[in-house]
C-alpha cells in the first residue's frame, strides 16, 4: 500500500547549502517525480551590459560565479577578443590557463568535500577543506584575493608571476598533490563510499547526449568531451587529456573530479615551468560590433557565451549559458526512481552551482 | 532564581549557534563562510555551531543579493528565530546590492527587508572578518540581553568624514 | 568567432531540429536577442560530440569547431514552437526566454508561465521594455504581446 507525498526541499535547507528548490513526489521512500524551482539567486545581471561598458563588464561576469570566476571572465574575454580581431599575448594565455587551473583544484576540493559530507563522511569533508586551503593561499598570494580572481581584461591579464612566487608555487602544488594522494584510498576505494555512490543516479551515454549534460557529468558517462580539447588560451600547447570513466553513475562522477583534480596540478605544473616571456595585454582597436559565441570548460562543465555588439561601448546582449543550467535536465532524469535518503548525494553529485544557473 | 537565567545569557554567549542563509549570492560569501568551519579557522573550537534550523539560532548570517522570490523566505526564516537575535550582513551584495545594483531583480541589501546589526563588507570579506563580525554580533547580543553595553560603530579607514556626521547625528538620535 | 547560422523558419525548425537529434547532437543552448520592439531572433546552438583525434587536426584551423547553428526570426506575437518534444533539455531555456522577452511557447511540458525566474512584483519581461521607439504623438501604441509592461 502506498502513498503519494510531495515534500518541498529548499531554499533553505540543512543538506543543501544552496538555494535550490525541488518538490519530490514520492511513494512512500521512492521518489516518482521531481519539479525544480528556480529564481531565488536571480540577479538579472545579463541586463547589465547595456549600462556598464564592455571593459567593466568583467567585473560583473566574475561575480556570475563565486567558485569560477577567472574561467568566466576568460570566457567573456575571448568573445569579445574574436569580436575585435585581437589574441592574447602568449604570456597571458599560459597565465589564464594557470589560474583557471587553480580555480579548477579549488572548486574540486571543494565539491568532493561537500559530497563526502553530503553520504556522511565528515572527516574527510574536513579532510578536502584543509588542502584547499593551500590553493586559497596561492590564489591571494599571486591574485590578490582568495575567491574571486580579478585577473583577466579583455585583451589579455594585468597580473604576472615572478619567479619567486613559481617556486613557491610549485612547492605548494606538491603539498596539494601529496594530500590528494593520501586521501585516494579513503575516497575511492572505501567500503561504505561505494555502497553509498556505486549505481545511484545512473546516466547511460545516449541519455546523457539527449539530455545536454555537460563536465564530468557528461564524461562520467562515457563521453570524451572537454572544451579544453579545443585548445582556447593556452590549452593546445599543453599536454591535456580528458578525463573519462564509463558508468554513468555517481561514482564514476567524483572519479572523474577526483582524477581531474590530479591532471589540474600536472597542467599548473606544466604552464609554470613553459612560462614564455611577452608583455602581458594588447591594446584595443575600438569597440566590439557583431556577434560571438564562446564556450569554455568550467569546473561543472562547458561555459558557454554569446556576445552582441554594436560599435558603441556598451554590448547589445550578452547571453551566458552555464554548466549546471545543462545539467538539471538530466538531475531531473535521475531523481525519479531513487530513494528519499540518496537525493542529497544525486542533486550533489552534477554539483550545483545555482547562483551561475540563474545569473 | 537570577542566578539561573544568568547563567543560561552566559551560556548562551558562550556558544552562540548560527543559521547561515544564501540569499542570492555568487557563492564567494558562501564558501568563505563555510571555510570559517573548517580546520584551518575551525569556529567550533569558540563553541559556535552551524545549524539548519532557524528555530534553534542566535545569529542569522546573510550573504548575497536579496531579490523579490527570495526576500520572503529571509523575512520568514528571520522572524522563527527566538529572540534575542542578531543578524550579520556579509559581503558587498547583501549590504547595497553591490555590483547588481542596477539591475531589474535586485534589492538594496538585506537591511530593506530585515533590521541588520552588523555590516561586514568585502567582496567577499575573508574568514577573519566573518569572524570578527560574528564576533561583534554577540556583543549586540549582550546588549539586547540587558548585559552590556552596545558596540561602538566601527568605520571604515578613510570615513573619517562620516564619522564626524555620525557622531554629531548620534546624539540626538540615540 | 563570428559564426555562421542556417536560417530556418517556425515551420521547418522541429524537422531540422530532429534530424540533429538523430545525428546525435547535443543541444548546448539558445541565444535570443531583440532585434526591434517586435521582432527577436533566436539562435539554437549544437554541439557535435567529437573525439579527441577530430578535434586535434581542427582545433588549429577552427578554434571552437562542433559547432552548428540555427537562426530563427519570430514576431513577438506569434506562438514559437517548443523543441523541448525532442531535446527535453530545451524546457528551462524556453522557460526562462518566455520570462524575460515576453513571448509564448507552444507546447512545453513544464510551462511555469513566465515565473521561472521572476515573482509577481517585478514589472515583466525586463529585456523587452528596453528598447524605446520614438513615436508620433497622439499615434496609439500597438498592442504589447501577453507579458510585456502592463
Amino acid at each position: 500500500m502506498s502513498r503519494t507525498t510531495v515534500i518541498p526541499f529548499g531554499p533553505q535547507h540543512p543538506v543543501l547549502p544552496e538555494p535550490l528548490h525541488i518538490k519530490f513526489v514520492v511513494e512512500d521512500e521512492n521518489v516518482v517525480q521531481a519539479v525544480p524551482q528556480l529564481g531565488f539567486v536571480h540577479r538579472g545581471l545579463e541586463s547589465l551590459v547595456r549600462t556598464k561598458d564592455f571593459n567593466r563588464m568583467v567585473v560583473v561576469v566574475e561575480r556570475i560565479c563565486g567558485i569560477c570566476s577567472c574561467i568566466h571572465a576568460n570566457c567573456y574575454c575571448n568573445a569579445i577578443e574574436d569580436m575585435l580581431g585581437v589574441t592574447a599575448p602568449p604570456r597571458a594565455q599560459f597565465l589564464r590557463v594557470i589560474w583557471s587551473e587553480l580555480h579548477r583544484i579549488h572548486s574540486h576540493l571543494l565539491w568532493l568535500g561537500l559530497f563526502a559530507d553530503a553520504f556522511g563522511f565528515e572527516s574527510v569533508f574536513h579532510q578536502f577543506w584543509r588542502i584547499r586551503e593551500h590553493v586559497m593561499d596561492i590564489c591571494e598570494a599571486t591574485a590578490g584575493n582568495r575567491v574571486i580572481l580579478s585577473i583577466n581584461v579583455v585583451g589579455g591579464v594585468r597580473r604576472d608571476l615572478v619567479p619567486d612566487q613559481i617556486r613557491w608555487m610549485l612547492a605548494q602544488l606538491n603539498e596539494i598533490e601529496k594530500g590528494m594522494h593520501e586521501l585516494t584510498k579513503t575516497m575511492l576505494n572505501d567500503y561504505t563510499v561505494q555502497e553509498r555512490t556505486r549505481d545511484i543516479g545512473v546516466l547511460t551515454k545516449d541519455d546523457a547526449c539527449l539530455l545536454g549534460a555537460v563536465g564530468p557529468t557528461l564524461r562520467g558517462s562515457g563521453w570524451e568531451c572537454d572544451e579544453r580539447m579545443h585548445g582556447y588560451a593556452a590549452y593546445k600547447d599543453l599536454n591535456f587529456v580528458p578525463v573519462v570513466e564509463q558508468d554513468g553513475d555517481c561514482y564514476a562522477r567524483s572519479k572523474v573530479r577526483f582524477y581531474e583534480t590530479l591532471h589540474s596540478i600536472a597542467l599548473v605544473r606544466e604552464a609554470l615551468n613553459r612560462l614564455p616571456e611577452s608583455e602581458l595585454a594588447v591594446k584595443l582597436p575600438g569597440n566590439p560590433d557583431g556577434e560571438s559565441v564562446f564556450r569554455v570548460e568550467q569546473p561543472r562543465g562547458e561555459l558557454f557565451y554569446y556576445v552582441r555588439g554594436n560599435g558603441t561601448k556598451m554590448l547589445e546582449r550578452m547571453r551566458v549559458r552555464t554548466p549546471t543550467f545543462a545539467n538539471i535536465p538530466p538531475l531531473l532524469h535521475m531523481l525519479p526512481g531513487c530513494k528519499l535518503p540518496d537525493v542529497p548525494v544525486i542533486v550533489l553529485s552534477i554539483d550545483p552551482c545555482i547562483s551561475c544557473t540563474e545569473r | 532564581m537570577r542566578f539561573v537565567e544568568n547563567m543560561i545569557k552566559k551560556s548562551r554567549l558562550m556558544s552562540p549557534w548560527i543559521i547561515h542563509f544564501d540569499c542570492g549570492s555568487c557563492n564567494g560569501c558562501d564558501i568563505e563562510v563555510l571555510a570559517c568551519l573548517t580546520p584551518l579557522y575551525d569556529v567550533e573550537r569558540f563553541g559556535v555551531v552551524n545549524t539548519g534550523n532557524p528555530k534553534h539560532a542566535d545569529v542569522l548570517l546573510v550573504t548575497g543579493t536579496v531579490n523579490h522570490r527570495n526576500r520572503h523566505v529571509l523575512r520568514q526564516l528571520y522572524d522563527q528565530m527566538p529572540g534575542p537575535k542578531a543578524v550579520v550582513s556579509i559581503g558587498a551584495c547583501n549590504l547595497s546590492g553591490g555590483v547588481f545594483k542596477d539591475s531589474y531583480n535586485v534589492l538594496n541589501g538585506a537591511q530593506t527587508v530585515i533590521p541588520v546589526d552588523v555590516f561586514v563588507p568585502g567582496c567577499p570579506p575573508k574568514p577573519e572578518a566573518i569572524i570578527d563580525g560574528v564576533v561583534t554580533a554577540l556583543n549586540v547580543l549582550k546588549a539586547k540581553m540587558g548585559m552590556g553595553p552596545a558596540p561602538e560603530p566601527a568605520l571604515m579607514p578613510g570615513d573619517a568624514d562620516v564619522a564626524k556626521t555620525a557622531a554629531a547625528a548620534g546624539e540626538s538620535s540615540a | 568567432m563570428f559564426f555562421e547560422a542556417k536560417s530556418v523558419t517556425p515551420e521547418t525548425l522541429l524537422d531540422e531540429v530532429r534530424r540533429l537529434a538523430e545525428a546525435k547532437y547535443r543541444f548546448v543552448t539558445m541565444s535570443q536577442t531583440a532585434l526591434d520592439e517586435r521582432a527577436l531572433r533566436l539562435y539554437y546552438h549544437f554541439d557535435e560530440n567529437l573525439t579527441l583525434t577530430d578535434l586535434r587536426r581542427a582545433c588549429d584551423l577552427f578554434p571552437q569547431s562542433g559547432m552548428t547553428h540555427l537562426c530563427m526570426e519570430v514576431d513577438k506575437d506569434q506562438l514559437i514552437p517548443s523543441i523541448s518534444s525532442v531535446y527535453f533539455c530545451a524546457l528551462l531555456i524556453e522557460n526562462e526566454t518566455q520570462d524575460q522577452f515576453g513571448v509564448r511557447f507552444d507546447g512545453l511540458p513544464l510551462d511555469y508561465q513566465g515565473a521561472l525566474y521572476l515573482e509577481g512584483e517585478v514589472a515583466r519581461g525586463p529585456y523587452f521594455t528596453m528598447t524605446t521607439v520614438k513615436r508620433a504623438s497622439g499615434e496609439a501604441p500597438p498592442k504589447g504581446p501577453q507579458g510585456g509592461q502592463q
